[in-house]
């Protein structure tokens, strides 16, 4: 029993260590990720979480086991008070402190005896219990559905952010253009505007 | 100074079975060339492809060509030799320059710089590799059909070392040996064939002793299949035994360590203790096979197969004390024994020959042992089971058809091959066993048969092993399960997790249980399973929010996008960055909302719930 509290005493102190990063590009890699959490501290692992059970197409996330829990936090800090960019712009990752729940290899709670209680259809609780079921299982639907939600707004979000920049772009390319080939002299000449060049 | 000893003792104190052949000449530094040598029983000529000791042992072994023999005065004898990168090697410049390549292709480094050719002792020679060079280069021989087939590479391009690119046409001076070496060789159809035949009988290997290396003569279609079979019956122990497989290789690796102990890891060492690994896998598999026949209720093949065990061992022990002069463990130690057979070819031939034979018989026992085993409830799980055979198979396949191609290759080269095969298999199962990529080739495999549940509803905090339990406890039926891990995306109130069961039938019965009945975990929640359906994940996720503007010109910019920063705040990506933080924000406001509603919900259901 000792044994197994010290296991699970060391593992909550490496959930402590540990910065849960999403919103990750697919093109995200360990090295990238390594490299990139290594401007803050020493990165002891890194854990691309599998996404087993969502149907949906969400975005890569990520455990980063760092050495100590001041540099974890630091993390925390600099990612949620700067966007921080990753393999790509300008969508910004995020970083939230880890959790026990997010680990798959979370070893058993010491001391938690789990016993269950079969049901039968005769049970006065029953229907309660197929209600819970139903409902649960509505609310996994529900969360779906959000995230599907979610996943079209990004999609609107970035084509957006496309066009603006397209057009940014293109202002700028013509301004470059207009100053390179001496068209501005002449624009200035004709609104009888003065120019220098510096 | 020339050594005709055909044994002597090396440093480490071990007995090293070394043999000059050729003088070819002698340089200004007193270093003699040799054209070949023998080194424990195989001769290895000039321009010989072998295989060489990766100092990784846990990686594929190096293979290079011999493109010289020296022996320096200090006794230092040395081959340098030309490499060839497996695909797995250069990868990344594979995929870069999407170059497609075959499935037992390799690529002779050329240009200059580090990674063409190194300097060797002879002792990291871990044996011969048979390549061909498929090059359509007018000086190179093409090689027949048969060569081909029996090749176990083939290469015909060249990978740059510097450059990092592939050339389709090898240069004429690699490495400063003339390129013609490197094509097949005139003479190679003769010796191709049977290339332990070649070190025996071929009259121009000098001084190689005959009376030791007669390759047994097979007939080759047969052979072919009891080959087949013999590589089956690997994957089959492996699969049935992976448990008890790890005891038993702890105790057969003793011999391992011993030898380590006796003297600084040298690259023969390292080679040597492989080949005693391996023979141990083939000795060890047969006679627990027959134990655990013994077992069973088919008395018969158990008895034959025991046997013949006895024989095979009977048979080993004269020629051995004969051969190597029994040392006083010899006997008792079957690591020893190993050790000593290790160096007497033809047994070992005789041997592979006859386990090959006994495992064609103990195919069909092992079929049901294996089914027995799964009724016991044994630890293995059928994902596993299924997973490693399909693996298996699927590598079986590439090594089929070399061990077809190599039909009338000698059986003992077949044999090390098919060892190697379980060596391999071996390394999967200790390194990755429990990792996420043979979990997800287990759930994908689970999936395909309808063995996969996914169960609903758990307390979040749940391990692994304490869900296992439960469907033990409370479903009487046994099941590998994996908890999903919680992200942020995910309800905060419904853990789940996929569990992997032997059968269809039993993740049948759990789901229909879990549907008429309620299975109550503590804190009110009813267990929810569902089967888990196929579902199709996009290959290349979409990902929202990568902007790059087309026919982009500032390098700046392009360099950017490959660093990891913080932007600042001048910027136009800061700016819309901030659009994306602050949808972030909003998102996960709705979340919470979403699961709060959920939460409350749930509470007051719970709240009906009668206590007893």
């Amino acid at each position: 029993m000792g044994n197994s509290t010290e296991e699970y005493a060391a593992f909550e102190e490496k959930v402590k260590r540990t910065v849960y990063i999403d919103n990750l590009s697919p093109l995200v890699t360990d090295a990238v990720l390594k490299t990139a959490l290594g401007q803050f501290g020493t990165v002891e692992s890194v854990q691309f979480i599998p996404n087993y059970v969502e149907p949906k197409n969400i975005p890569q996330c990520a455990l980063v086991v760092m050495q100590t829990e001041k540099q974890a936090k630091a993390i925390i800090f600099e990612m949620s008070n700067f966007p921080f960019m990753m393999s790509g712009m300008p969508r910004p990752v995020r970083a939230l402190p880890a959790e026990v729940k997010m680990f798959a290899d979370r070893p058993i709670k010491p001391g938690r005896r789990i016993t269950c209680q079969w049901l039968d259809p005769s049970d006065r609780n029953f229907d309660v219990a197929q209600k819970l079921k139903e409902v649960t299982q509505r609310h996994a639907r529900e969360a779906s559905y959000l995230l599907q939600l979610q996943l079209e707004e990004e999609e609107k979000l970035a084509a957006e952010q496309s066009e603006t920049l397209k057009t940014n772009y293109k202002k700028c390319e013509m301004l470059e253009s207009l100053f390179s080939d001496g068209s501005h002299g002449r624009l200035a000449y004709r609104y009888n505007l003065k120019v220098t060049d510096d | 100074m020339l050594r005709s000893e055909g044994e002597e003792i090396d440093n480490t104190g071990n007995t090293l079975d070394f043999k000059w052949g050729k003088l070819k000449g002698k340089t200004r530094e007193g270093i003699q060339l040799y054209e070949s040598f023998m080194l424990d029983k195989v001769e290895y000529c000039l321009y010989d492809c072998v295989y060489l000791q990766n100092e990784d042992e846990s990686k594929e072994n190096h293979i290079g060509k011999i493109v010289k023999i020296m022996d320096s005065p200090n006794n230092q004898r040395k081959v340098k030799t030309v490499w060839f990168f497996r695909p797995s090697q250069v990868e990344n410049w594979l995929r870069e320059r999407q170059v497609a390549f075959l499935v037992h292709e390799i690529f002779l480094a050329s240009g200059e710089g580090r990674g063409v050719a190194n300097i060797n002792p002879v002792e990291a020679i871990a044996g011969k590799c048979y390549v061909v060079c498929t090059s359509k280069d007018i000086k190179n021989r093409q090689p027949s059909e048969e060569e081909r087939r029996k090749a176990e590479f083939v290469f015909s391009r060249a990978f740059d070392v510097r450059e990092f690119t592939f050339l389709d046409k090898l240069d004429d001076i690699i490495s400063g040996i003339k390129v013609e070496h490197f094509f097949n060789s005139k003479e190679w159809s003769a010796l191709s064939g049977d290339q332990e035949r070649k070190e025996v009988e071929n009259p121009k290997s000098s001084g190689s002793e005959k009376e030791n290396l007669q390759a047994p003569i097979v007939q080759g279609g047969e052979d072919t299949k009891l080959k087949s079979q013999g590589v089956l019956y690997h994957s089959g122990s492996l699969r049935s035994t992976s448990f008890e497989e790890t005891v038993r290789l702890g105790s057969s690796t003793k011999p391992k360590i011993r030898c380590k102990d006796a003297g600084a890891l040298s690259g023969f060492h390292a080679s040597q203790d492989r080949t005693i690994d391996r023979r141990i896998f083939s000795s060890e598999f047969p006679s627990k096979r027959a134990k655990l026949a013994g077992k069973e209720a088919d008395p018969k093949p158990a008895g034959e197969k025991g046997r013949k065990d006895d024989r095979v061992i009977l048979s080993k022990r004269p020629t051995k004390f004969v051969d190597r002069g029994a040392t006083p463990e010899l006997a008792q130690d079957k690591g020893t024994n190993t050790h000593a057979q290790y160096h007497n070819i033809r047994e070992r031939e005789k041997d592979s020959a006859r386990h090959d034979r006994r495992l064609s018989t103990t195919i069909t026992t092992e079929k049901q042992l294996d089914h027995s085993e799964r009724r016991e409830g044994a630890i293995d799980f059928v994902g596993q089971h299924n997973w490693i055979s399909s693996t298996l198979n699927h590598n079986d396949k590439g090594t089929m058809l070399l061990n077809k191609e190599a039909s009338e290759a000698p059986q003992q080269n077949k044999m090390i091959k098919s060892d190697c095969h379980t060596v391999e298999a071996q390394k999967v199962d200790k390194t990755k066993w429990f990792k996420e990529f043979t979990w997800k080739d287990k759930m994908d495999c689970a999936r395909s048969k309808g063995t996969l549940v996914r169960l609903q509803n758990l307390d979040p905090s749940y391990s692994a092993a304490e869900i296992e339990e439960i469907i033990l406890t409370y479903l009487k039926v046994r099941c590998t399960a994996k908890v999903s891990q919680q992200i942020k995306f995910t309800g905060p109130h419904n853990g789940q997790a996929l569990l992997v069961f032997k059968t269809e039938e039993k993740a049948a019965m759990v789901i229909k249980q879990l549907r008429d009945r309620c299975l109550m975990l503590p804190n009110g929640r009813p267990l929810i399973a569902q089967r888990e359906a196929p579902s199709v994940l996009p290959k290349s996720a979409k990902y929202y929010g990568n902007l790059t503007v087309d026919r982009i010109k500032h390098r700046e910019q392009k360099d950017a996008v490959s660093t990891s920063h913080c932007a600042q705040p001048n910027t136009i990506e800061y700016e819309l960055s901030l659009d994306w933080i602050l949808y972030q924000k909003r998102s996960e406001a709705s979340r919470q909302t979403l699961f709060e509603g959920h939460g409350k919900e749930l509470a007051t259901l719970k709240a009906q719930l009668k206590q007893y």
